[in-house]
């Protein structure tokens, strides 16, 4: 069993359950947060490709499993990031908390408004206010920035115990 | 002239050659895994849901027996008022059958209640939904409707072994044949969309002209019936605004919501019972 795909899955199906249940309490005041981008930072930029390909699959199945969106759609985009991200990631500071943070943000911005895209014509109905749009991105990223660095640290700190070189990882692309 | 490099591109093709062998993999194979993971996903949905209901049992705990004494009074006042209209719906009940026999209609829908409490509520910017505790093991079939006190909830989409997942009627992915109470003609019924830190709101099309509403004279929205879905009469919102549409042949409007629908802990599956 690898941990490099199980930790960071495994930590993803948390961040799902506590932003499930922060989205339970903030339903009745008409507000809501997506913290999706949290899923790829660490994948994209400390684990090497296989492991992490695989991790973000598995995470956006999950996602899929739990909305109406098509199923595959955000695993497909999840793993479409994690390309992108480690097509360029020899240019970024891979082990810098500003890095991973900014890497999350930009994320959760993408996978926030590609959502009604995916969701075989979600977005063919009534499309939500532009207040509503604004108020739920602001608070996502907002929650998003204050978890990162919490988060992150979690998921190093468990590969680290699993055995996980993350120093033979940066060396490693496949 | 230097070759050209394609070990960069090499991912994105797998990356593609992934995703046009996901679309031919047979529907049967993706329905079996997306449940997999709404089931790998659902002890935690569950088991939070349980947690809070622990968590206000022992927050009642703390309270005096005489404000527990008082509460019982007042639900006791109200069941009391709930069973003399109980027996007065059995009367009206067995004069719908007396007539329905002398008259040689078909008998209407006859439904089950099945009570369930709300896991989790997902109210997000594009969709609205809840997860309610019941699901195949207590007979829950997709498509059936859901009501609470203050009228329709909304509708079942996804039934799992123990959860089902119900389209809010303020999601706007929902659509309902609606009619003016006292009224008898149909028109569309849309939910959403819903703004910030505001009451659940939904829309209402192709209304006939000599209909008016407006916030000081809201009129009462309830269900048609039509579509063999929702039972006729149940309490949707209040229309609170009502203009003419661009084509001028019907009107367009606002509907508010109940307050309650965002904040949901039990609700009702009527499930159709089937004379076989």
């Amino acid at each position: 069993m690898d941990p490099r795909w199980i930790i960071p899955f495994a930590a993803n199906l948390l961040l799902a359950m506590v932003a499930g249940e922060a989205n339970h309490y903030l339903a009745p005041y008409g507000c809501s947060i997506l913290l999706s981008g949290l899923a790829l930072p660490v994948a994209g930029l400390r684990l090497s490709l296989r492991p992490g390909l695989l991790a973000m699959a598995l995470t956006g199945l999950a996602m899929d499993a739990l909305g109406p969106t098509a199923f595959g759609a955000n695993a497909v985009l999840l793993m479409a990031g994690l390309l992108v991200l480690h097509s360029i990631r020899h240019r970024l500071v891979r082990d810098g908390a500003t890095a991973h943070v900014v890497v999350a943000l930009l994320a959760n911005l993408v996978i926030f408004v590609t959502q009604p895209m995916l969701g075989g014509g979600l977005f063919a109905y009534a499309a939500p206010t532009p207040g509503r749009i604004v108020m739920d991105l602001l608070l996502s990223q907002i929650v998003l920035a204050a978890a990162a660095l919490w988060f992150f640290a979690i998921q190093e700190r468990a590969l680290v115990l699993w055995g996980v070189n993350l120093t033979e990882e940066l060396r490693n692309h496949r | 002239m230097p070759k050209l490099r394609f070990d960069q591109a090499r991912p994105f093709l797998l990356l593609g050659v992934v995703v046009g062998a996901w679309l031919i993999v047979p529907l049967v194979v993706k329905s079996l895994m997306r449940a997999s993971f709404f089931e790998l996903q659902a002890p935690m949905i569950a088991g939070a849901s349980y947690t809070r209901d622990l968590q206000d049992f022992w927050s009642l705990r703390t309270r005096s027996k005489v404000e527990m004494i008082e509460a019982g009074r007042d639900l006791a006042r109200l069941n009391a008022s709930y069973q003399l209209s109980v027996q007065q719906l059995e009367t009206l009940r067995q004069e719908i059958r007396r007539l329905e026999d002398v008259l040689r209609l078909p008998p209407r829908a006859e439904f089950r209640f099945e009570v369930a409490r709300v896991a989790r509520r997902d109210f997000n910017t594009w969709w609205q939904r809840i997860v309610i505790r019941k699901g195949r093991d207590h007979g829950i079939p997709v498509g059936a409707p859901v009501v609470f006190s203050g009228g329709v909830v909304g509708r079942i989409t996804e039934v799992h072994a123990y959860t089902s997942v119900v389209d809010l009627v303020s999601s706007p992915t929902m659509r309902l044949s609606a009619t003016v109470e006292g009224d008898t003609r149909p028109f569309a019924f849309q939910g959403g969309p819903n703004p910030p830190f505001r009451s659940p709101r939904g829309s209402v099309e192709f209304v006939p002209l000599d209909i008016f509403a407006n916030s000081a004279a809201p009129k009462k929205l309830v269900t048609t019936g039509l579509g063999g879905v929702f039972p006729p009469g149940l309490t949707i919102g209040s229309v609170v605004h009502l203009e003419p549409s661009t084509d001028g042949l019907f009107k367009s409007g606002q509907v508010f919501l109940d307050q309650r629908l965002s904040a949901l802990i039990e609700v009702t599956v009527l499930v159709p019972i089937t004379t076989d």
